[in-house]
């Protein structure tokens, strides 16, 4: 059977319009065939529908109720844009006009996200009931510190019952099982939340100074040490640091500091997925990631030599490695020190990528960029690095194997004999490939060598 | 280009591409166990002449769409009921079609196909009263009237 009944004229497939309502099955069935889907299918089809409609749907018959039912109830608690006060006043009257009704458990996840609630003397009444009456079991918390940490002293108090009855609840699991999701502008938080039970922490800097007005290394030395089940950190200063010229002047971290950070992330074994922004901008701050990474993200300003250690740091479950070296124009350059030499792609230890972006300084990145793309075969092309050069694309392996092969067939043609690394190098460099492209270059040529001089032999005879 | 047979629950054989059968998970990963291209028809036992026909036709036009991306938020946001142009004309069939349509992408494993049927009834039901959904699907209301009531009572705050 083929496609013929497809016209060709029909327009392009990447035309998307938008349907709403329309009649495009006019005359009513025959059989009940909605009813007859496996509530699998049905779920997946109440899944595009908004409450509105799944609300009118609860009430069509028995057999749409007990899913449309969970549906309607496992929508987050309170997502931010909703008014969360009138929210939760409607739903806990609803289930209070039924002792037995069930409601409550399907709501799959609560969010405190705006100090409303907590200044609501009602809301915080019936928060506190239902989790302390363990009508509320939210798989999964998020908190966001300003609606905690932001309220009005005389109202403080409420605001502490519910966050202990929350803690309460957390604890009274085991570790791990709720999770945590926590996003914070200050340590402010520090005292009040538990951190073992952390699996989601970002905290948003206002400023990045370095003179760590607040004990910002120690305070998140402190936390990290707690937060055995952190899976996803993201510690990122919302502002663009200082005046360029300001940067040698800044003061270093004090490497005991740095120290003790190190060794509270050697301990985050379930680290994940890791983003720095903007912070701990010296030329000596380096962290290695955790051994068990699988997402690294680095909007910050770096050296040659940070690339290099990065390049030697062994992350063996590196899935995305995204690096943006900010400050452009200047960076604190070792270029003295460096050279290209310094690279070497069996030095490179992240070899488990499969996706790899960034930009940065022409100096180390490219080389460092290279030799990742060298080394990691599972990227099939899924990069893009761009270098102070002038966005200049490192070249993926396809294209450069291409190229490859064009030069190698121009040679061949011309004459047999010279197929070395002495000529197809030089025609390399002259195409503008970095060193580190002629290494890689070089170690095919090894593997191919063999290979073509089959062929033409075999040609040949 | 490998070709082979597909065998209808009503005994009728249908020559595909094979990389157009294999937009079914469950027909690819049955061939990667075989090993080979078979030689004998491979039978679907849960779909008729006319509904395997259709599905073909989706996976003929869809041959050569990369795999659907792996969306992990999926249940953070509700998802949008766009469909495209040609699976919307597709899909313009009687009812009886459509959801013997769902439940063959079902039972093959073809989730961008499932996705549009699925799409395709959410559609019918957006923006519909109860009363407008029993009457499109033809459904009884098998509730009593006490039974509704409690039900609106106990919902009435997702009512916006």
């Amino acid at each position: 059977m083929s496609a013929s009944t497809t016209s060709t004229n029909l327009p392009s497939r990447e035309l998307v319009i938008r349907t709403h309502p329309q009649p495009a099955v006019p005359a009513a069935p025959s059989k009940e065939y909605l009813t007859t889907l496996s509530p699998e299918i049905l779920l997946s089809i109440l899944e595009y529908l908004p409450t509105r409609d799944v609300f009118s749907l609860i009430l069509v018959c028995k057999a749409f109720y007990p899913i449309a039912h969970q549906i309607l109830w496992s929508s987050p608690l309170f997502p931010h844009t909703l008014i969360p006060c009138e929210d939760l006043k409607r739903r806990y009257a609803a289930s209070n006009s039924n002792p037995l009704y069930l409601g409550w458990t399907f709501v799959k996840t609560f969010s405190l996200w705006t100090p409303h609630l907590l200044r609501d003397k009602e809301c915080v009444k019936i928060l506190v009931e239902l989790f302390q009456s363990g009508k509320l079991e939210p798989r999964c918390i998020n908190v966001e510190e300003f609606a905690v940490s932001h309220i009005e002293e005389s109202l403080r108090v409420h605001g502490q019952e519910v966050w202990d009855s929350l803690m309460e609840y957390c604890r009274s699991k085991p570790p791990g099982e709720i999770p945590l999701y926590v996003r914070a502008r200050s340590f402010k938080i520090v005292p009040l939340i538990d951190f073992q039970y952390l699996v989601k922490f970002q905290l948003d800097f206002g400023r990045t100074n370095p003179g760590d007005e607040d004990g910002r290394i120690m305070n998140l030395t402190t936390i990290l040490n707690t937060a055995v089940m952190l899976k996803d950190l993201s510690l990122t200063a919302i502002r663009r640091p200082f005046p360029e010229e300001d940067i040698d002047t800044l003061e270093e971290e004090s490497p005991e500091d740095l120290a003790s950070l190190q060794k509270a992330f050697d301990k985050l074994s379930r680290l994940e997925r890791l983003v720095i922004g903007n912070l701990f901008i010296k030329k000596s701050f380096f962290l290695t990631p955790p051994s068990n990474l699988k997402y690294l993200e680095i909007k910050t300003t770096t050296t040659p030599s940070w690339w290099l250690k990065l390049s030697r740091c062994s992350i063996p479950k590196l899935e995305t490695l995204i690096i943006n070296h900010h400050l452009t124009g200047q960076c604190w350059d070792d270029r003295g020190q460096w050279s290209n030499e310094k690279f070497r792609i069996n030095s490179v230890a992240i070899t488990t990528l499969t996706r790899f972006s960034g930009e940065g300084p022409v100096f180390g990145t490219s080389d460092f960029a290279d030799c990742v793309l060298a080394v990691n075969k599972g990227l099939n092309g899924n990069h893009g690095f761009v270098s102070e050069r002038g966005n200049q694309v490192v070249p993926n392996m396809q294209s450069f194997a291409s190229v490859m092969k064009d030069m190698m067939d121009n040679i061949l043609e011309s004459t047999l004999n010279e197929y070395t690394w002495e000529n197809v190098g030089l025609l390399l460099r002259d195409r503008g490939t970095n060193s580190v492209a002629d290494i890689f270059a070089q170690e095919c040529l090894r593997t191919l060598n063999e290979d073509i001089y089959k062929c033409l032999s075999d040609e040949i005879i | 280009m490998s070709q082979i047979i597909l065998l209808s629950s009503d005994n009728v054989e249908m020559k595909v591409d094979k990389e157009v059968a294999e937009r079914s998970i469950l027909i690819k990963n049955m061939l990667e166990d075989v090993g080979e291209t078979p030689d004998q028809a491979i039978p679907i036992p849960n779909v008729n002449e006319g509904v395997l026909r259709k599905v073909i036709e989706w996976c003929e036009h869809h041959r050569n769409d990369p795999p659907p991306p792996a969306d992990e938020d999926s249940d953070s946001r509700k998802k949008s009921t766009d469909i495209e142009e040609w699976d919307q004309k597709f899909m313009q069939v009687d009812q009886e079609m459509l959801f013997e349509i769902i439940l063959a992408a079902n039972y093959l494993d073809i989730k961008p196909l499932l996705d549009v049927g699925c799409k395709t009834v959410a559609n019918m039901i957006k923006g519909k009263s109860p009363e407008e959904i029993r009457k499109t699907f033809n459904i009884q209301n098998d509730f009593t009237p006490e039974e509704e009531d409690q039900i609106r009572r106990e919902n009435e705050w997702a009512e916006e």
